[in-house]
């Protein structure tokens, strides 16, 4: 089903609870925000951490090798940790959805609902298939323990997936009509295998092996730093790094697929990329600046035809500019452009250091000698997840000011009850106090030594 | 036809998530209740024991019934939410205090950071199935209007039947934990225990009675059209029905048939559940939208239907993995009294098996 | 495999995919051109880190 036509859409636009009049409406954006933040890393470790806990279990299983017991059942109780934090916060989000955005759920909330349905059987089948994982080691025979282990790989992915489509969906409503400004016909299937939901998912899949694997290697490659070079150290630092040195080069690809989607979807969206004021041919890109509100960029490099080639893989490619809407349709657009650059500048970063990486071991077959790489690594994982929030708020807040990309209003989505800093200081409140209980437990789990993961030695080495 | 297989859905996921993850937060009751460090350190052993594989799935029950009603029901959803953020805001962040508070507990090193999760878990354990009951008291007494936030904000639930229904989910939480971990306490051969939770179980199984007949005078003064359809017909039969399973299960607990006992107290809070859904019917909020009229259209009612039924086929045999494991002992953690956990970690200390 | 033929592999299948990817934007080259990329991460993770280079000793400084 195409987009819904948007020409008259949104005067058009009859919201099921009427139009509220919040007068805290950017702190409940704000708060939102935090819940994403606080929420996304999690998800991070939901759908890319067990492929690594599986592989070191795999290496186990066809070496013998207690080293990767050990380091997979010390991960496995990581693993499970964060899951159970991610059950929360996203528990936290699903009813922020309601307690925020009433008239968002109460006006759309049939037209892509299924998406979380969907995601709610695919995580609660991650939760049962996790507890059978980590509590059963030992216990049940290990091709039984294996098969849960890739149950809660596949079902990370199948779960994550259905919640982005809703993602997709908010950048391109699709799957319902409008009639006299009321939604009707609605096709939930359609709403969400929308033309946004297969780069989405690919490119976060990817930004969650690259923010996990570079954190956890980073955890290893600090043991190194300090002189711990034993087998169990090893082989927490290349598996993980190698799952993310891979998959660096290959999100810059999909990134490119990213940016030019968006440029054919949500012109205006890109343009707040760049800042770019004017339609216009040969499109430049400033690195760095501000964006002023007359359309100049104050202090940024100029690259010229670069904003042109990276929508449209042509110099002289037609770039739409923001003054193409009203300026009470665009967004915000130094957050926007900056988040961008930011992802963008890191998540080449990345790719230069896997590309150190991968080198070293295609030439020579051994780990790079120098001190300065294991910095870096431990450097890129704090950067891959400012590379990834960074990601995610190009995209929300390059929406704005709608909610549904042209459709709804983020302004009339929101809540009329007037609490909203309680629940803002409430919950940051709760945040930063679960940030620090995980924290702290990571820490005393990490206390323990490797050993008491088997019961006894470790082998040689290690 | 299709609303009401919608509604059963959530009328379903309510069930399920007060017959288990109810057992979870009344357990954080007992905990609450347990004694001190020396006295209490075996009960809450215990509780940490019977909960740790399975509490993360139990949740997920809260978050289908959010997804069902915010799917095909979203104009009576987005009311809802508006109207009651405040008991809502304090369930989901008592959810979120609780779930940390127990996952950290059970790596406390001194006793001193025992107590303080111990309380942090505890009463959250107890705000939230009260303010989540309170929710549902708003709504049975017609209190949520349709609209943005239209309702009042404190009065809507914090009233006589609000309070006491909120009440009734403590204690209801607290009788199905105490029957559970008496099952649980049989299972494991700790008599000691098994003692101690029969007679939590006996006395919340009373009180909770005791306290639900209250309720229907409460809800006969708040509530007329509601205690009237609960009192007549279906309704009536549920409540039969319900307090049928509540005498059968003290009885069963008396004589110390603890299995059966899960099933029948299980069945008795189900029953005032489905009792409670048949009596509102046509309303989902009384006086202002019935069933009818909140649903979404045919197309997303079926989808989710369809998704929910496939699903279910889909989890029907993991779930079952994961509980025969489970009751058959199979994953349970070594036992080990909550107060032997006190001392900071060694690393001579053997790894206690499956932690 | 032997090693060389899987490190030639690997960079096909990693050109390949940006062969397909870059310049086109067919649902079928997206596609195409994943399913590439894809195996490529997979069979590198796999080359990478294989038993004999994860569980060496430290070949010290």
């Amino acid at each position: 089903m195409s987009p819904v036509d948007v020409s008259l859409a949104a005067q058009s636009l009859q919201t099921a609870l009427g139009e509220p009049s919040q007068s805290d409406l950017l702190l409940t954006r704000q708060t939102q925000a935090m819940s994403f933040i606080f929420h996304i890393p999690l998800v991070c470790f939901g759908i890319a951490f067990p492929a690594m806990v599986v592989f070191a279990e795999g290496l186990w299983l066809r070496t013998g090798d207690p080293v990767y017991k050990a380091l997979a059942k010390r991960w496995s109780k990581v693993m499970l940790l964060l899951f159970a934090v991610g059950v929360v916060t996203g528990t936290i989000l699903s009813f922020e959805l309601g307690l925020l955005w009433p008239n968002f759920m109460a006006t759309f909330g049939d037209v892509f609902g299924l998406g979380f349905t969907l995601e709610g059987f695919s995580f609660f089948l991650e939760a049962i298939f996790i507890a059978i994982y980590v509590y059963g080691w030992d216990r049940i025979s290990s091709r039984a323990h294996l098969l849960a282990g890739i149950a809660v790989v596949i079902t990370g992915i199948t779960g994550s997936t259905m919640v982005i489509a809703v993602n997709g969906w908010m950048n391109e409503p699709t799957g319902f009509e409008l009639v006299n400004g009321e939604v009707t016909d609605i096709a939930p299937w359609s709403a969400l295998f929308n033309d946004q939901l297969a780069f989405e998912v690919t490119h976060m899949y990817l930004a969650g092996y690259l923010v996990v694997g570079f954190i956890v290697a980073g955890v290893y490659a600090r043991a190194w730093l300090r002189g711990d070079r034993g087998r169990y150290v090893r082989a927490g630092l290349v598996i993980p790094l190698a799952f993310a040195a891979l998959t660096a080069p290959v999100q810059l690809i999909v990134g490119d697929w990213a940016a030019r989607t968006v440029a054919k979807d949500q012109p205006v969206k890109l343009a707040a990329f760049e800042g770019l004021q004017k339609t216009e041919r040969q499109a430049p890109f400033h690195i760095g600046g501000i964006y002023e509100k007359d359309g100049d960029i104050e202090y940024g490099i100029e690259i010229p035809d670069l904003l042109s080639i990276l929508a449209d893989h042509d110099p002289n490619g037609e770039v739409v500019g923001l003054d193409s809407v009203p300026a009470e349709d665009r967004p915000p657009v130094n957050t926007t452009r900056l988040s961008f650059q930011a992802m963008v500048f890191i998540g080449t970063g990345l790719a230069a250091l896997a590309a150190v990486f991968l080198l070293t071991w295609w030439r020579k077959r051994r780990l790079p000698r120098t001190k300065w790489f294991y910095r870096a690594v431990v450097a890129c994982g704090p950067l891959a997840l400012v590379a990834l929030i960074c990601g995610w708020i190009t995209t929300e807040v390059g929406r704005q000011p709608w909610v549904v990309y042209e459709l709804m209003r983020t302004e009339d989505a929101v809540t009329d009850a007037n609490g909203i800093p309680f629940v803002a200081a409430g919950l940051l409140i709760v945040y930063l106090s679960l940030t620090a209980a995980v924290v702290w437990l990571l820490r005393r789990l990490a206390e323990r030594p490797p050993e008491s993961e088997v019961g006894g030695d470790l082998g040689a080495g290690a | 036809m299709l609303p009401d297989l919608a509604i059963a859905l959530v009328v379903a996921g309510m069930a399920a998530y007060a017959v288990l993850a109810g057992a979870d937060f009344g357990a954080g009751f007992w905990d609450l209740t347990a004694g001190g460090a020396e006295r209490g350190g075996p009960v809450r052993g215990m509780i940490q024991r019977s909960m740790a594989p399975v509490w993360e799935a139990n949740h997920v029950w809260l978050i289908f019934v959010l997804v069902v009603l915010w799917t095909c029901f979203p104009v009576a959803f987005g009311s809802l939410m508006s109207t009651l953020y405040v008991p809502m805001f304090i369930a989901v962040s008592g959810i979120i205090f609780r779930g940390t508070a127990f996952a950290l507990r059970g790596e406390a090193a001194t006793i001193a950071e025992a107590r303080l999760l111990g309380a942090m878990f505890a009463l959250s354990s107890v705000l939230v199935p009260f303010c989540l009951g309170a929710s549902v008291g708003a709504v049975a007494a017609g209190n949520v209007p349709v609209g943005n936030a239209s309702g009042d904000p404190i009065s809507s639930w914090l009233n006589p039947l609000g309070i006491t229904v909120g009440v009734i989910f403590v204690l209801t939480g607290a009788y199905l934990s105490a029957v559970y971990m008496a099952a649980d306490a049989q299972r494991g051969d700790l008599a000691d225990l098994r003692r101690a939770f029969r007679a939590r179980a006996l006395g919340a199984g009373i009180a909770a009675g005791a306290v639900a007949a209250a309720g229907l005078l409460v809800l006969h003064s708040e509530a007329r059209a509601l205690y009237d359809d609960l009192t007549t017909g279906t309704g009536l039969a549920c409540i039969a029905v319900s307090a049928a399973a509540g005498i059968a299960t003290l009885a069963l607990v008396w004589r110390e048939r603890y299995e059966a006992a899960r099933y029948s107290a299980a069945a008795a809070v189900a029953a005032v559940i489905v009792g409670w859904a048949l009596a509102q019917a046509p309303y989902l909020l009384p006086g202002e939208l019935t069933i009818d009229e909140a649903a979404a259209p045919d197309a997303t009612l079926v989808a989710t239907l369809v998704s929910v039924v496939v699903g279910t086929l889909v989890l029907i045999p993991s779930l079952y993995w994961l509980y025969s494991l489970t009751l058959q002992g199979r994953l349970d953690k070594a036992y080990e009294p909550l107060d032997q956990r006190f001392r900071p970690l060694r690393a001579a200390d053997p790894e206690d098996r499956g932690s | 495999m032997s090693n060389l033929r899987s490190k030639v592999t690997l960079v096909v299948l990693f050109v390949l995919g940006c062969a397909l990817m870059l310049p086109f934007e067919f649902w079928a080259t997206r596609l195409a051109g994943m399913a590439c990329l894809f195996g490529f991460i997979v069979l590198g993770v796999f080359l990478v880190a294989d038993p004999g280079f994860v569980g060496a000793e430290d070949e010290g400084d």
